[in-house]
This record gives structure tokens, sequence and C-alpha cells, in this order.
């Protein structure tokens, strides 16, 4: 049985800040950043990796990037889970009290777009349904290379690896 | 004719004393009493003010002899300017805890024995008057036990309360042990002297051995100092204080601790004349540990009035040093230094005075408006009791040595006149007090931590409870007195360039050296003299401004300078070049307010802010070794494995040295008196009997 | 006590990646991410395998906007790296590489697509 879903394409308007104020943003957080993470239903194996990055392998602290107990102190909003519909109120909540400017991350394949939960009476399965998501990073989870990375590209300090390809269906074709 | 208005003024005081006792006793109603005891008070404290500057300003007064019937001689009242001094403190003290008590003790709920306190209130003033008064050691120790007797019954004023009959007992109990030490020390010198008055007594010094002196200043030392509560006879004070009415435990910690300093300068620095050198260091050292070990517990209490007590006993520790340390001074023959940080010790007893008196005071408003002294139960008054809360900030600013209030004055003057020590001839006594100007600045910080808290959680934030959430403003008397002393608070701490002088008047007869030109040198009378080098430096800058100039701390090799006054200046000053630097970096942009962060969820509860424990913990956590708190943790499960049911954790904090000294002391008194309990058996015949072998053991002793 | 940590640490020196100065390849085995080669994709001859084993519909069939063309869409955000699709497909169009770094900043840089003629038959069945 296949399905077919009718999407529309993303509305980049709400879901990207300006290229002058990401440019902005990266000049001010470049070599600081704080990050207050929040985990919106998550199974934990996102946090599991996020643990690893403050160990003497991967050790962010080096990259000057931080992890900080209050959204006031924080120019990061780091999410992993599935958004639960309980959790919507708090993640508003810890937006609105970080100063400006901040970023948002959505980490793991459930904040991205849903994972293997998806969109239910429970869950509205993507962060972007409620907040602007500068970067996404997918797996699940994802290891903590990915993290940094991601975190890097946030801050305009790696590059995007990944890019939207066309494929052309094949050559040969059938008559 | 300062003596005249001296004599008057004090004569005038101790017969309204009398009168105010009658007349309480007498009112038949409290709504009368009331008036009558806060006039009364008032006028007592503006007689002892006028009396006692009056005394300062000149001579001592005559002697007043009063015949007695007792077998000492007459019984001799003869202020001298040291008595002036404190008789200027017990005034300034008194006259706003009088205006204080309209609303204190009218309000509701009403005090159950109110005749009873105001009748006593009066005797103890009279009896405070005559202690610092007295020049004969029969009429001291007779109104020193006249108000250990009164101070006791009017801290069990409200005598229902097991509690409060305990700490009152136990205040009793450290005041007698003290007396004991303090008639030994008397009698040892009477015997020499042959009379009582202070010119035998001071004769008799004279003709004491060495180690007889050594005695009489240890005995001194311990009688007056548990009065005063150096370590390790604190113990009283924190029951005491939090058990008393609020103005009266403003009174104990602002004048009746003080009197056992009065005694200690007076028998020290007047009576025994120039010691050993190890006599100042004895004492700076344990001014030392009492002002370290103070302000630690007061940093962890929670009770309102305990955090003031303990403080009570921090200051009276730096008090000691400064003692301590112009009595090394002068035993090293500098007097100069010795006058130095003697008028430093003597400004920090005026400050401690009216700046505590202002918390104490502002601790009872809070407890009259909310039932509770418990800082975990308190919060949010900032709001409802504006007024009390400024006030409190003010003697806090004041106590935690922050400028432009007084406590920083005076804690500057002793840590700088401290650093002097590369005069003291002896190594060994140069380390000492160089460990005391270290003590003091260890205590000047963490009494800052200690009045944040007490500030921060007390006062900040939100209400914890409803008795807090509930609280209303104090009465205008009640505010008044408290407005008085801040603004005595800053003036004392903004004007020192007139004090300082005065208190000069009180040194300069205890080392023979007035040290008034260098403390606040003559820079505007165009005098300079030798220290013509500070108008150079522009010391003569702000010649049109009433201030009198700077203060001083000179030394051989360097001067230290402060200038309070101009201090403010430079404080608003400062705060204005920050207001306008903020405004130039205020970040561009639109701004937003937002509610208070609440870790995700919907309101910001009382409970999630941070407590007066949590406050207090990286203190209690370093300085473990000193306070041995103990830990009870009991987990109890239920019968399903994993499942706690309910938790106990209780954290305590013995008081100090108690169970290290006070258990084994009081288990040994309590078996000796069980044992001494054989010969009593309740039967009045063998008491009677006692009574007559008692008398003939005395005649064959006579006869033979 | 302390002192023992010390000589610990020093006696094993760094052992902190050197990422992002230099790579940290992944070790052998490691799943990355399931990548589509169009030129081996039978989804022309309505092979829909891999669509079917997606649980979280990363591949999916969509239908364009214009309401007309369908694609195949592989959309790395929802993918859980489970390696299923790769199993499941029959002529080897999808396997799994080995890199990690996924960040996007923009949703569809995440996806794959593969745009599906429409064959209408004469009778109009598809």
């Amino acid at each position: 049985m296949v399905t077919f879903e009718l999407l529309d394409e993303p509305d980049s308007s709400i879901t990207e800040p300006s290229t002058a104020l990401r440019r902005q943003i990266q000049h001010l957080f470049g070599r600081s950043l704080h990050i207050r993470h929040v985990d919106a239903g998550s199974c934990n194996g996102c946090e599991s990796e996020i643990k690893l990055l403050t160990s003497p392998y991967y050790d962010i602290h080096r990259l000057g990037i931080f992890f900080t107990t209050t959204p006031r102190h924080a120019d990061l909003l780091l999410v992993t889970g599935a958004i639960t519909r309980a959790m919507v109120d708090p993640l508003q909540r810890t937006y609105a009290a970080m100063p400006e400017p901040r970023l948002v991350v959505a980490t793991g394949a459930c904040a991205c777009d849903g994972g293997i939960f998806g969109r239910s009476c429970l869950t509205l399965g993507r962060l972007s349904a409620i907040l602007p998501v500068d970067t996404y990073i997918p797996g699940c989870p994802p290891t903590p290379l990915a993290l940094i990375h991601g975190l890097l590209l946030t801050l305009g300090r790696a590059e995007q690896r990944l890019h939207r390809q066309i494929l052309a269906h094949h050559a040969d074709g059938k008559a | 004719m300062s003596v005249a208005v001296a004599a008057v003024a004090l004569w005038t005081a101790l017969g309204l004393c009398a009168a105010g006792a009658l007349l309480c006793l007498l009112v038949p109603r409290r709504r009368l009493s009331i008036p009558v005891f806060v006039i009364t008070t008032m006028a007592v404290g503006v007689l002892l003010i006028v009396s006692g500057a009056a005394l300062l300003a000149g001579t001592p007064l005559p002697e007043f002899g009063i015949a007695s019937p007792l077998p000492f001689g007459p019984l001799i009242v003869q202020p001298d300017r040291l008595g002036g001094f404190f008789l200027v403190i017990i005034g300034l003290v008194t006259a706003p805890i009088g205006l204080y008590s309209w609303d204190y003790l009218g309000g509701a709920p009403a005090f159950r024995y109110l005749r009873a306190f105001t009748v006593l209130w009066f005797v103890l003033l009279a009896a405070l008057i005559l202690i610092v008064t007295a020049a004969d050691a029969v009429l001291l120790l007779m109104a020193w036990e006249v108000m250990a007797y009164l101070s006791y019954l009017l801290v069990t004023f409200e005598h229902d309360d097991a509690e409060i009959a305990h700490a009152a007992f136990l205040m009793l109990a450290v005041s007698e042990i003290g007396t004991f030490g303090i008639v030994a020390a008397f009698l040892l010198l009477a015997q020499a002297g042959g009379g009582f008055d202070f010119a035998d007594l001071r004769a008799g010094a004279a003709q004491l051995s060495p180690g007889a002196r050594d005695l009489v200043f240890v005995l001194a030392l311990g009688g007056f100092g548990a009065k005063a509560g150096i370590l390790p006879l604190q113990l009283w004070l924190p029951e005491a204080h939090p058990a008393a009415p609020s103005n009266l435990s403003a009174l104990l910690s602002a004048v009746i601790i003080k009197l056992g300093i009065y005694g200690i300068i007076r028998v020290t620095f007047d009576l025994l004349g120039v010691g050993p050198g190890w006599w100042g260091l004895l004492l700076l050292l344990v001014g030392a540990i009492t002002a370290v070990v103070g302000i630690l517990f007061a940093t962890v209490e929670c009770d309102l009035k305990r955090i003031l007590a303990y403080s009570s006993i921090e200051n009276i520790g730096l008090i000691c040093v400064g003692l301590g340390a112009a009595l090394a001074f002068r035993s090293a023959a500098l007097p100069t230094y010795a006058a130095i940080v003697m008028i430093a010790a003597l400004y920090h007893v005026l400050n401690h005075a009216t700046y505590k008196t202002l918390l104490f005071l502002g601790a009872g408003a809070v407890h009259r408006s909310t039932g509770t002294r418990d800082l975990g139960q308190l919060g949010g008054l900032v709001r409802l009791m504006p007024w009390t809360t400024l006030c409190f900030l003010v003697g806090a600013l004041a106590i935690a040595a922050v400028p432009p209030f007084n406590g920083y004055v005076s804690e500057w003057m002793l840590l700088e006149s401290l650093l002097r020590t590369s005069a003291l001839p002896a190594v060994s006594a140069r380390m000492v007090v160089v460990a005391g100007a270290a003590a003091i600045a260890l205590t000047a910080g963490i009494a800052v931590t200690a009045f944040v808290r007490a500030v921060g959680t007390g006062f900040l934030g939100l209400p914890r409870t409803r008795a807090a959430a509930h609280a209303t403003e104090v009465g205008h008397s009640m505010r008044a007195a408290m407005a008085f002393l801040a603004v005595a608070c800053f003036l004392l701490g903004t004007l020192p360039t007139f004090i300082l002088p005065v208190l000069n008047q009180v040194t300069t007869p205890l080392f023979g050296i007035s040290v008034a030109n260098a403390i606040v040198p003559p820079l505007f009378s165009g005098k300079a003299g030798a220290y013509q080098a500070l108008v150079g430096l522009g010391g003569t800058l702000f010649r049109g401004l009433p201030v009198n100039g700077l203060v001083l701390i000179a030394s051989p090799k360097f001067n230290t300078i402060t200038a309070p006054s101009y201090l403010v200046l430079a404080e608003l000053l400062l705060l204005a070049l920050l207001l306008l630097v903020l405004r130039a970096i205020r970040p561009q942009g639109r701004r937003r307010r937002g509610p208070v962060w609440a870790g995700g969820i919907p309101t910001f509860r009382a409970n999630m802010q941070y407590t007066p424990q949590a406050y207090a913990n990286p203190i209690r956590l370093i300085f473990q070794g000193i306070f041995r708190s103990r830990v009870q943790y009991e987990p109890r499960e239920l019968a399903a494995h994993y499942q706690v049911g309910r938790i106990v954790y209780q954290q305590t904090v013995p008081p100090p040295l108690e169970p290290e000294l006070y258990r084994p002391l009081l288990g040994a008194v309590s078996w000796l008196v069980g044992r001494a309990r054989v010969i009593q058996s309740g039967n009045v015949n063998q008491y009677i009997a006692y009574i007559f072998l008692l008398v003939l053991a005395i005649l064959i002793i006579r006869a033979l | 006590m302390e002192l023992g940590w010390l000589l610990r640490g020093w006696r094993t020196g760094i052992v902190t990646t050197p990422y992002p100065t230099r790579p940290d390849p992944p070790p052998q085995g490691f799943r990355g991410r399931p990548q589509l080669d169009g030129e081996r994709c039978r989804i022309d001859d309505g092979c829909t395998v891999c669509v079917e084993v997606c649980l979280p519909r990363a591949l999916r069939l969509e239908t364009v906007p214009n309401g007309l063309d369908r694609r195949l869409v592989l959309d790395l955000l929802p993918c859980i790296m489970c390696g299923l699709c790769v199993q499941a497909c029959p002529t080897g169009a999808l396997h799994m590489q080995s890199d990690g770094e996924l960040a996007v900043r923009s949703p569809q840089d995440a996806q794959t697509i593969v745009p599906l003629e429409m064959e209408v038959s004469s009778d109009g069945h598809i």
C-alpha cells in the first residue's frame, strides 16, 4: 500500500531568519556560545549524545560553546524530541525568556520532522511548527560530531555538506 | 559652664528615671502609661546626650558622694570623659527606642505585663547611668548587679514561654559568672589600695606585684567580657536577644554589652595602668576569634534577631581587637598609635550602637507586623513595608561597612591603624596584630554576605508565607525612630571629621597625648604644619564644604588618607557616570518585557526563590570545621522496595563551643550539685542548725 | 588523590578529537545516511518497496503542488538511518553513506528528489 501525501513547499519566510540577521548573529556569537537544552519529548537518545559533547573526547568547551542552566544566559536553544503538546508552552516560555538575538536548533529526527513519532494528537511532529528554526541536525540520534558540525554551522564556522538534490530518473527509460 | 550643664542634665535624667518608674507604677490605665513611658524615656535620652556632650567638651564633674550604710565608705558619682562618651551612647540609643515604643508597646497584640516592663525599664536606665558615672567600685558593682537582674526580668517579660525563660536564665547565669570575676578583680585592687573609690584602686594597682596585676587583668577581662559577649562567654547572647522584646534587645545589644567594653576600658586602661605587652595581644586574639566566629554564625542563622545577636558578637570582637592593639601599642610606649586605634575602637562602639539599634528596631517592626522572625518565612517586605525595608537596608549597609555609612569609617580606621604594626618592637607582637587585621578584613567580607542574605531573603522577592504576604507598614512613631537612626548612621559616616576630635577628648586623659591634629589634619585653618604636603596634593580642594577635611592615619613611613565626606560626592559622581555609560551602551532596538523565568512553568512561586539556607550553604561547607553541623538523614522505605515514603533531612548547626565546652562543663556542675544535695534535707530545723554551727565557727575563729 | 588524577592525565595525554580542524572518520560499518542512486532506481516501473518499508516516511511519494506530477523524496530530516530501505531495495539503488555532517539550515537541503514522468496510457490508467 503506497500512501501519497500532498505537501506544500515549506514557507521559508517563517522558518529562516534573514541573511543579514544571521550574519549579525554569527558575528556576535562566533567564539562564545551558551546553549540551553530543552527536551520536548525525547527518548533520551539525543540527550546521551549531547551529554558526550562535554566529555574529554569531544570537549566542546574548546570551541567556546557552553551549556547553561537558564535561558536567561543562553544564546541558543537546542531542542530534542517530537515536541509533545505538553512541552509546547514551556518551550515557548523558554524561547521568550531568551535575550535577543537568539538561535534555535532542532536536534534529532523527531525535532526536525517527527522521526518515528510524526504528527499525532500528542505531538506536533516538528519544531518549526512553533519556533523559527535556524539549523536542523538530523540523525537518530545525531552523533556528537554531527552535533558539533551543526552548532558550528549555526555559528558560520563550518560549511553545510548536504544540499537539495534533484536526480534525473534513469536515462534508458522504458518506452 | 559646661560642668553645670552636665551636672544638671545628669541629675535631672536620674530624677526623671525615678519619676518615670513611680508614674508608671501608679498610672492606672495602659493608655496613659505608654505616653508617660515614651515621653520620659525620650527626655532621659536627650538629657543624657546633653550631659555627655557637655562632659566631653569640659572637665570631669566634681565628686559627688552619697553616704551609704555599707562599710565601704560613701558611694561616689563622678563622671569623667569616658563616662560622658558612654552617656552619649546611652542617650543616643534610648531616645529613639522611647519614640519607637509608642507604637511598639501600644500596638496589637498587646503585651500582657506592660506595667512591670515600664517600671523596671526606668530602674534599668538609672542603673546604666550609674554604671558609667560611678567613680567607686562598690557603686559600680551595685549598679552592675541591678542591671544584670533587671535585664533578666525584662527579658522574661513574656515569661510564659519556656524557651524565653530558659534564655533569660542562661543570660543571668553567664552574667553572674562574670560578676564573680569582676568582684575578685576589684577586691584584689581594693585590698592593695585600701579603699574602693577609683583613686584608691589606681594606687592599689601601682602597688600590686606583676603576677597579681596579670590576675586582675584576666579576671576583669573575663568578668566584663562575659557581659560583652566575647568568646567563650558568648552563649547567652544569641539566646537572650531574640527572647526579649525588640526595644529591649536593641538596648541590650547597643548599650548593655557595650558596658562590658566600658568595664574593660575602665580597668585595663584607667585603673591598672601600663601592663605587659601580652595583655593587648591576648585581648586582640580573643577579639579576632570572637569576630570571625560571630560573623560566621550570623551568616548561617535564619532567625533575624539571632543574626543580629551574632553580629553583635562580631562587632564586640572588632572593638576588642582595637582595644587589644591599643593596649599593645601603649605597652610598647607608642601612645600616639595607641590613641589612634583607641579612637577607632571608640568610634566603632558609637557606630555599632547606632546601626545595631536601627537593625533591632527594624527586626522588631518585622516581627510585630508578620509575627515571625524566620527569614525562611519572610520575603517581599520591600513592597509591603517600604519604610522599614529602607531603614533596615541602611543599617545593613552600615554594618557591612559600605560607604557612605558609618561602619565603613570605623572599620577602615581600625584596619589601617592595625597595619601600623611595623612600629611595634617585638616581631611576634607584630605578627599577632597583623593577624588581627587579617581577621578584621575577613570579618568585613563575610559581614557583607551575611547582610546581603538577611536583606535579600528577608525583604526582597516574594512573600514566602501568608504571614509575610499580609504584612502592613508599622506605625509612624516606629518609622520615625528608625529614620532618625538611619540619618544618624549617614551623618556619622559622612562627617567623622567632627566626631573624631571629640573622641580624642576621651583618649587624651588615658594616654596623655592629643592626636586630634594627626587624625584630622587642620588643613583648612592655614596652619597645616607637618601636613603641608597634603595641601600641595589638593587637600584643601573642597574648602567650601562644611566637612572639615580629611581623616588620616599617620605613621613614620606612610600615611593613609580617607575622606568619608568627599566619598559621598565621589559615589554620587560614579553613580551618575554609571547611568550615563549604561545609557550609552544600551543596545539599539526594541525592548521586550517578559514574565519572570520560572523554569518553564506558568507562574513563579515563592518557594522557587533562593532560600536563606541555600544562600549560606557555601559558607557552611567552607567553614564546616568551625560550624560542625550535624546532619540527620532518615529515608523511610515503604513495603514495596525502592519506594520511599518520607525523607527526613535535617541539618543543625550547634551554637559555637556549645558541644565542646559547655556540655561537659554543665555536666560536671550538675554532678557536683547532685553531690551537694546530700546536706539539703528540706528540714528547716536542720538549716537553723547549719546557721548556728557557722556562727559558732566564726566566733571560735575570732577568739583564736 | 588529586595528584593521582594529575599523573593519570599526564600519562594519558590528549584524547580529544581533532575535529573540526581535521576530520574524525567514523568507524567501519557506521550507518551515516541512505543515499539514492537515480540511475538504478526503478520507481518509474512502479517499484515502491522502499517507500513501503520506511517507518518515519523519510522516503515518500509526493504530488508536486501543480497537482499532476509526482516525485520520490528521500528526506533526511525524519530519517532514523535504520537501513531497512537499503536492505529492501531490489536494484541496489539505495546504499548507506558513512558521512555524519548532516546539519542543514533549510529543510529542503536535506531532500533528495527523483521526479517521476507520468506515463498516461490510452485507457487513462497510469
